[in-house]
């Protein structure tokens, strides 16, 4: 059965999980449940509240596995929803307050940066604050526009804005030296 | 917005993901989860569904319908028709429940 399941396309085995195949869901879950966890990590969620959250975004999937329309990727669908909760779970606890905090960039001579283009997203995000970190995987990861971004934050669509560049720009100085570069200098 | 090739890039990192070691005990953890809650909500529907019957049957028993359609002449008299609509009722819900009850007992 496990393997006649692996054998469907996304859409096939969500029609089935609409009709309470929960088999099929659970082939779903095998296939992107580790992006969830890793775009609720990125968003900054610890490991063990990724884990739980990724868990609740996957069962509010199941349940209302009807709406979605497969106008884009189940993955991105499920994002999103996991996005949802963590920002929902971020502004109950209250503990960052999402407020225009102007920094600059840090700053690399030239063979760290070369050292640190090494570095993958996850180890790059770790140099941003936690709202920059927060608006970038939103924006980036989960695919949240701007505006949408500020709505879920009820936050300022123009702080945003400015975390997420911000958030940009550092990140493009660790992962993309050569064009960080370039455009400091253009 | 137009996107520089650095946010195309970012995307297409965003997409990227680690294998997790521990990826069958997440997916077990959440059937188990999604079994329990299919069972919750079978557990609900049923105890609803058997309520509603024991209420309906006796609103009907109460109404004075089966005295007026059987004209006085019921063989089994209102209150064993009342008995056995109620005893049909019940087994239905009970038909729908055993299943959720049994799946309880097994997993504890």
């Amino acid at each position: 059965l496990r393997q006649h399941l692996t054998l469907r396309a996304d859409p096939e085995l969500a029609a089935l999980a609409t009709a309470g195949d929960r088999a099929a869901f659970g082939e779903l879950a095998r296939r992107h449940g580790g992006a969830v966890r890793t775009l609720l990590r990125r968003m900054g969620a610890q490991p063990a509240l990724a884990d739980d959250l990724a868990q609740d975004a996957l069962v509010a999937a199941f349940q209302a596995i009807g709406a979605w329309r497969n106008d884009g990727p189940f993955q991105a669908w499920v994002g999103r929803i996991a996005a949802r909760l963590y920002i929902r779970r971020w502004r109950r606890e209250a503990r960052t307050e999402l407020r225009a905090e102007p920094e600059d960039a840090p700053r690399f001579a030239d063979g760290e940066i070369a050292a640190n283009a090494r570095l993958d997203l996850d180890e790059a995000l770790k140099i941003l604050t936690p709202a920059e970190r927060l608006c970038v995987s939103l924006c980036h990861g989960a695919g949240f526009s701007h505006g949408e971004a500020a709505e879920a934050l009820q936050a300022p669509l123009g702080t945003v804005k400015s975390h997420v560049k911000r958030g940009l720009d550092k990140l493009k100085v660790r992962l993309d030296p050569l064009e960080a570069r370039s455009t400091a200098h253009g | 917005m137009a996107e520089t090739a650095f946010e195309t890039k970012l995307a297409g990192l965003y997409e990227t993901s680690p294998a997790y070691p521990d990826g069958e005990e997440f997916l077990s953890g959440l059937m188990a989860r999604l079994d329990r809650e299919a069972r919750l909500r079978g557990l609900v529907l049923g105890g609803m569904g058997m309520t509603g019957a024991a209420v309906a049957t006796a609103a009907i028993a109460r109404s004075g319908l089966l005295e007026r359609l059987y004209g006085g002449m019921p063989p089994l008299g209102v209150a064993g028709i009342g008995v056995l609509v109620a005893a049909a009722a019940m087994a239905v819900g009970a038909m729908i429940l055993a299943p959720v009850l049994v799946g309880s007992v097994s997993e504890a």
